[in-house]
């Protein structure tokens, strides 16, 4: 069963276009790859997806509602959360205040309550789901500690940290594993497998072929803006357009 | 060090604090019973400043919404006669609304637009004061705004009505004070450090800044109605970019990071501004070096200083708090 589909998606910034055409389906509960050399226009496909991109023409379904052209935050509160490339984190917060943000579809408070202390239930079941992810995440000693402070395998798991909090149905992981060393990378791929394993779909961008064919379900391909060639790993891995394509960019 | 040592501690400083603000006015002559309420009422000035800027947008248009809690107490008290208890909360709601309206033009800038465009916005209000002479009284502005009578007790009197407005000011401080402290607060710290990431999460940030800029104007709004009800007149030079640039200058001289920083600001540079009185024509110039000095030297604002002193000296270690440390 499709979680997404994306229908046609053009995305021309001036003359430039940077998606043509693009179709493909995500189904519910895989980990789905989107892979392709620099430039190929999977960032700008999360962007659309996310909505901090309008595109052009196309159209995004996502559990049957259209969701193209609709404000992050109103896509995030639908259950489809991105993370960013590099460390995005809020780095003068503690670990604890950041994963606190996450859960703000859930648990934000009007100024009334606020101010006269009427959300302590909403705030106290908000906390106790942040110290249950940052748990799953194995976060909890460092959970008082500054964002900037902690070591990048650690900031990426928070990254993923907030997203998880706010319960998401579809997770887009923008380079989770860009910079990290095998340790970190094993450690980071145990991490998105148990996010699948508690019922996320997940999409990923990822340059980490090692990471990409040994997480993913299935892959898409995007060249050129251009939706290449689908498929298993292995499918892919032996796909002849994809191997001239990853050959021609690294001449 | 026990938290409990310092809870004592902290109580029995702001019992002290407290208790000397009360007697306070009983030494002071006449004249610094007037500059003893105009500090009380811009310390609500500076703090309802600060929650507009925890989003990390600052405007330049808080002394204007000031002015706009002002000429709406004036007009209500000098057209409706309306009880002291009515026109503040006015104040605050005609304030809010203004601010309300004026979002969908002004939070569609960021950063330095959003500065120039506030300080237009809030220019255009205040010459619609002084060119709607029938309604605003123009240059010379709105007067005999009568000193309001509560419980038999005549308000133009200084020292009943610093009382007054202590009370009024430490209310609105309560409030903001449990906003930044509340998730409203966190939320308006992740829009200033990360916007983008915020909104992935399903925060909307401009409803956010709304928010706060509304907020702000609301208990600015009040700020004006107190000065306004003491002073029995308003003027639209009350309110001109000049004040504003001294709600900026306590903000960041004081420090914008917690806040109390700010109130540390306005209250220092007050006192020391009146202390260099004596020195007539040479005291912008002494005041102009006091602020390059603090700028230079305490980036982080007069609030900084404990910290720095405990770790030139060594007593105990004190780590760079965390923006929101003050819970």
């Amino acid at each position: 069963m499709s979680i997404l589909e994306i229908n046609n998606i053009t995305k021309q910034f001036g003359g430039l276009m940077a998606l043509d055409n693009v179709s493909f389906q995500i189904n519910e509960g895989e980990i789905r790859g989107l892979i392709g050399p620099n430039g190929a226009g999977k960032s700008t496909m999360f962007k659309n997806i996310a909505g901090f991109h309008v595109p052009t023409k196309g159209s995004i379904v996502y559990q049957g509602k259209n969701i193209e052209g609709k404000k992050p935050h109103a896509i995030a509160e639908m259950g489809i959360v991105r993370t960013f490339q590099e460390t995005t984190l809020f780095q003068e917060l503690s670990v604890f205040e950041n994963a606190l943000v996450g859960s703000h579809i859930k648990s934000r408070s009007n100024v009334f309550s606020a101010v006269l202390g009427l959300d302590k239930l909403k705030q106290q079941a908000a906390s106790d789901k942040v110290m249950e992810v940052l748990q799953f995440m194995g976060l909890t000693e460092r959970k008082d500690q500054l964002a900037s402070e902690l070591p990048l395998g650690s900031q990426r798991a928070l990254a993923l940290t907030i997203a998880l909090v706010s319960e998401p149905k579809l997770m887009l992981m923008d380079e989770p594993f860009a910079g990290m060393n095998a340790e970190e990378t094993n450690h980071m791929m145990d991490l998105t497998r148990k996010v699948q394993e508690s019922g996320v779909t997940v999409i990923l961008v990822e340059h980490d072929m090692k990471a990409v064919m040994g997480l993913c379900d299935y892959l898409t391909v995007l060249n050129f803006g251009q939706v290449l060639a689908e498929g298993s790993p292995d499918e892919v891995r032996n796909n002849e357009k994809v191997i001239e394509a990853y050959l021609s960019g690294a001449k | 060090m026990s938290s409990n040592g310092i809870t004592v501690q902290k109580m029995v400083i702001s019992a002290g604090a407290l208790i000397a603000l009360l007697i306070l006015p009983h030494f002071l002559g006449f004249h610094h019973q007037d500059l003893l309420i105009f500090l009380t009422i811009n310390v609500l000035a500076v703090c309802s400043y600060r929650l507009v800027t925890l989003t990390g947008e600052w405007s330049l248009i808080h002394a204007v919404m000031m002015g706009v809690g002002a000429y709406t107490v004036a007009l209500s008290v000098n057209h409706f006669d309306l009880a002291i208890w009515f026109t503040l909360p006015l104040a605050g709601l005609v304030a809010g609304l203004v601010a309300a309206l004026l979002c969908f033009p002004l939070l569609r800038m960021t950063q330095f637009y959003f500065l120039i465009g506030s300080f237009a916005a809030g220019e255009a209000i205040r010459l619609t004061w002084v060119e709607f002479v029938g309604v605003f009284g123009g240059t010379s502005g709105l007067r005999g705004v009568e000193a309001p009578i509560v419980w038999g007790i005549d308000f133009i009197d200084p020292i009943p009505y610093f009382y007054f407005t202590l009370c009024v000011v430490f209310f609105c401080l309560f409030i903001l004070y449990r906003i930044e402290n509340s998730r409203i607060g966190l939320t308006l710290h992740a829009i200033h450090w990360k916007a983008p990431l915020a909104e992935s999460v399903g925060v909307d940030a401009w409803r956010y800044k709304a928010l706060a800029f509304i907020l702000g104007s609301f208990f600015v709004g009040i700020a004006g109605g107190l000065k306004v009800h003491y002073l029995g007149s308003v003027t639209p030079n009350q309110f001109t970019i000049g004040f504003m640039v001294f709600i900026l200058i306590w903000v960041i001289v004081g420090g914008y990071n917690k806040f109390y920083g700010p109130i540390i600001g306005v209250v220092v540079l007050t006192v020391f501004d009146e202390s260099i009185r004596s020195f007539e024509v040479i005291r912008p110039a002494i005041y102009g070096v006091m602020l390059i000095l603090s700028i230079l030297f305490l980036p982080l604002g007069l609030e900084s200083v404990p910290g720095k002193l405990k770790s030139w000296f060594g007593i105990g270690s004190s780590p760079p708090e965390p923006p929101l440390s003050d819970q």
